[in-house]
């Protein structure tokens, strides 16, 4: 549905978005990520036809984003960082002057507009001033203005900035929601709205991709350590650790109160040490209270992977 | 054409809700029914438009680029041009439909202009082919303005600075048939053709002269299609 090809982008001598390609299938919901000034924004121009490109190409739905741009935009919903608002017109003449500039027929035009504002619960603002909204509303606004034409492809850049913790969970159930019949990239420079809203990411850092995949590939690929906290019970420490180092693993105790042990299980090989340590505690014949895996989180891999100049290509 | 009237419409229903227009043309109809009243309404004047016309043409040069200045300036600071331009609407229909936005309004202002014929015609019997001519000229002298103010607006993200370089162009092209009159021949003879004031002096007169209906379409189009250059300018300064 999205099909970019060696797109790069320069500001004068300055190159923002360097040679990146990626696939984008109907139906995903792909999360664009990386640090501020990594080229998100830019890119994200580039994918909606506001920005030319100073090389590589862009396909949305099939139609060249250049070659053939009344096409491409009628397929594309797009929210910019601000929502693009005008706060002299009140909810309802704004959503009908983007439906007419969208294309919306006029006999569908009052349907949709009733649609979106059901859509992103605007009813009780429908005859307020944008103006006179606040930040939280005008982002749904903004969002409502991207899904009038039903377009196929939603473009959304940093959907969340700058709105409150309650606004930021109601923003990404809203855009779960909307992600179920069609393709949806969105940017942003927060990790847990990727893990909370896409199956898949792409990492962007220095203009390049440093890595792409669904998450847990890309958490595992990044030889993340394998690191357990447990809580066992059993009648000595000596006993389960001894069980747990002839297995393979490096134990360290961290606390606990007799009989209860809480320790950190390490492993070496960076294999996965949940089974070794249910079966020592089955054959040693002491309870587990808890096991729970540590890092190799998604802040790991980011970390990993936007800081090393290099970065590791596709996982 | 479907993104010409959406943008025509918009544009004409922001200065309808907008206290701007109300403002101005408040002012334009005041100053304008106190000529009237001195120039026409007293005992052995003429029943002419021409005093009339003098002055809306004067005001109508001191008010454009404080009404157009926020077009396109405003869109691109409110971030809103990326929308338009990220529509599947062209850049020209965009430019279009803001110049036709704003001449709605003008002509809106006009109609009530139409008072001062109209008593003309109560009490007196003008001719009504040069009130037409007079009419006619002022609707291309804001054909021209607009589409100066509309430019203005188009090389900058501040109303200030468009409103300034609106001024400077607008007084420029003005005064231009005076600066004329101390020129060597040939040169004054250019200065005239281009300046805007000259060009209405027989619409004024009752004259619709197909050189000066060509000069203010020809005027209009060349700002339009600079305004235009300008829009997509901004894609690529983004």
């Amino acid at each position: 549905m999205i099909d970019v090809e060696n797109l790069s982008k320069s500001y004068g001598p300055v190159p923002a978005v360097r040679g990146i390609t990626f696939q984008v299938a109907a139906g995903e919901i792909v999360g664009f990520l990386g640090p501020n000034g990594a080229g998100k924004t830019t890119t994200m121009r580039m994918l909606t036809g506001y920005l030319p490109p100073s090389d590589g190409r862009v396909k949305i739905a099939g139609f060249d984003v250049f070659e053939q741009p009344m096409e491409a935009r009628a397929e594309i919903g797009y929210l910019p960082e601000s929502p693009p608002v005008y706060p002299e017109l009140t909810v309802t003449e704004y959503l009908s002057f983007v439906a007419e500039l969208k294309g919306v027929s006029r006999s569908k035009k009052s349907a949709r507009i009733a649609t979106v504002i059901e859509q992103l619960h605007l009813g009780d603002m429908r005859k307020r001033l944008i103006g006179h909204l606040s930040k939280g509303f005008r982002q749904r606004v903004g969002l409502a203005q991207a899904l009038i034409h039903e377009p196929k492809v939603l473009i959304l850049d940093e959907p969340t900035v700058g709105l409150d913790p309650a606004q930021i969970v109601e923003i990404r159930n809203l855009i779960r929601g909307l992600a179920k019949d069609r393709t949806v990239i969105l940017s942003t420079h927060i990790l847990p709205e990727v893990s909370a809203i896409c199956r898949r990411v792409i990492i962007i850092s220095g203009g390049r991709i440093a890595g792409e995949g669904a998450l847990d590939t890309l958490i595992a690929g990044a030889g993340a350590r394998q690191q357990l906290k447990i809580v066992a019970k059993g009648p000595t420490w000596g006993a389960i650790e001894s069980a747990l180092t002839t297995a393979g693993a490096k134990v360290s105790r961290t606390g606990g109160v007799e009989p209860l042990h809480e320790a950190t299980v390490v492993s070496p090989s960076g294999d996965d040490l949940r089974e070794t340590v249910f079966r020592a505690a089955v054959a040693g014949g002491w309870t587990l209270l808890e096991m729970t895996p540590q890092g190799g989180s998604l802040e790991d891999v980011f970390m990993k992977l936007t800081t090393t100049e290099e970065g590791v290509a596709a996982a | 054409m479907r993104g010409v009237i959406t943008i025509w419409k918009k544009e004409a229903w922001t200065y309808a809700t907008s206290a701007r227009w109300y403002v101005l043309a408040a002012l334009m109809v005041a100053f304008t029914s106190l000529w009237f009243w001195f120039a026409n309404l007293q005992e052995g004047r003429q029943a002419t438009l021409a005093h009339i016309m003098g002055l809306l043409s004067f005001l109508l040069m001191a008010v454009t680029p404080i009404f157009t200045m926020r077009l396109i300036a405003e869109e691109s600071n409110r971030g809103t041009l990326e929308l338009l331009l990220t529509s599947p609407v062209r850049e020209w229909q965009i430019v279009l439909g803001k110049f036709l936005g704003a001449l709605t309004a003008y002509v809106a202002i006009f109609a009530i202009t139409l008072l001062y014929p109209a008593i003309l015609m109560r009490f007196a019997e003008p001719d009504v082919g040069p009130m037409l001519a007079q009419y006619a000229g002022m609707f291309g002298l804001s054909c021209a303005f607009i589409s100066v103010g509309l430019f203005a607006s188009s090389v900058t993200d501040s109303q200030v600075l468009a409103a300034v370089i609106g001024y400077i162009l607008l007084f420029g092209f003005w005064i231009l048939n005076w600066i004329a009159e101390a020129l060597p021949g040939s040169l004054q003879s250019i200065g005239k053709a281009a300046s805007l004031l000259a060009h209405l002096e027989k619409f004024n007169r009752g004259i619709i002269d197909a050189v000066d209906v060509f000069y203010y379409v020809a005027f209009t189009a060349i700002f339009l299609l600079l305004s235009l250059r300008f829009v997509e300018a901004r894609r690529w300064a983004a």
